[in-house]
């Protein structure tokens, strides 16, 4: 399911790929496509917005790029990408909410769509998710696209695994009864004939 | 997991970017190349930190256990501040209690020394008087 290996050390695939990007720049093209998915996945679940997620994607990339020499075997490379994706989202998200109290002349230029422009935002539960407070939101990506476990989540966001638990259990609280209409048939089909 | 997890995995399951987002990422590195081709070869081909270099690092920097270093550093350094507050407050405490007791034992020797003079005046007197009685 997973294109990267789970164990913490870096793989033998990952080190060479490093290696080589080291060496030639244009190496790294290898190292995107190897994450690509990942990396942009977990931003435009965090948005719902594909010009957002592509931004922090790119932004992800160039600074592993910036920082390939300083990985060391003991770090692994999916999960440095992880880390640093999910760090952008919450900053972004923080940013967001600040610049929506600030004054009309400070508004964003145009052309930049906020997220709830995007029309895949109809979705039900993406669109529940994307309004989850940041912290709760990493938690259920990290644990629902990425299939983490509660202490690889503790270790990406620097949180107790039981404070992370907790926020996974309110997440869950807090989208079950919200889309509890889909649960009655418009996702799952009808339960009674 | 239910079928509202279930869905909720499908729903956020991974999908790949747009079409040539590979190439525009490796286009910003270029042209950051071009920009600071020396700053970023350095940066790139930086050794790995030593252990002791890269705690010192992480612990001023936000970065991988650094917000934990500096929690416990501050943490320690107000426990040990509590410590020492509460340590020379007790001393300071101990010394006003000393000086009072000090105080009080001066103050209940003088009234015995006042007492034992005046004591001794009144026999004084007394005698005088009994043999003054008598001598009539």
């Amino acid at each position: 399911m997973r294109n990267e290996p789970q164990n913490p050390g870096m793989s033998q695939v990952e080190r060479v790929l490093l290696d080589r990007a080291l060496a030639d720049p244009d190496a790294f093209a290898d190292i995107i496509e190897r994450h690509q998915a990942m990396v942009y996945s977990l931003a435009y679940n965090f948005f719902q917005n594909r010009t957002l997620a592509e931004d922090i994607a790119q932004d992800a990339y160039l600074e592993l790029y910036r920082n390939l020499g300083k990985l060391e075997s003991d770090l692994h490379l999916g999960f440095w990408l992880r880390q640093t994706v999910t760090r952008k989202c919450i900053d972004q998200t923080r940013r967001l909410k600040h610049r929506r109290h600030q004054a009309l002349e400070d508004a964003p230029e145009p052309g930049w769509e906020p997220p709830e422009s995007d029309p895949l935002l109809a979705d039900e539960i993406n669109s529940k998710v994307a309004l989850l407070p940041e912290k709760m939101r990493a938690v259920v990506i990290l644990r629902f696209q990425e299939d983490l476990k509660l202490s690889e989540i503790g270790e990406i966001l620097e949180m107790p695994v039981n404070t992370v638990k907790t926020t996974l259990r309110r997440a869950l609280q807090r989208l079950r009864p919200k889309v509890a209409h889909l649960e009655e048939g418009a996702v799952y089909g009808p339960i009674r004939a | 997991m239910d079928l509202f997890e279930l869905e909720l995995e499908r729903r956020l399951a991974r999908r790949e970017p747009p079409r040539g987002f590979s190439n525009k990422v490796m286009a910003r590195v270029r042209e950051e190349i071009r920009e600071e081709p020396g700053e970023a070869s350095r940066a790139r081909t930086a050794r790995p930190r030593r252990i002791g270099v890269r705690w010192l690092s992480d612990a001023l920097s936000w970065g991988r256990g650094g917000r934990k270093a500096w929690t416990w550093g501050v943490t320690g350094a107000l426990a040990a501040t509590l410590a020492v507050g509460a340590f020379v407050e007790n001393r300071k405490v101990e010394q006003r209690r000393r000086a009072v007791e000090q105080a009080q034992a001066e103050q209940a020797e003088a009234e015995l020394v006042d007492a034992l003079f005046v004591t001794g005046a009144k026999i004084h007197l007394a005698r005088e008087r009994a043999g003054a009685w008598k001598g009539d």
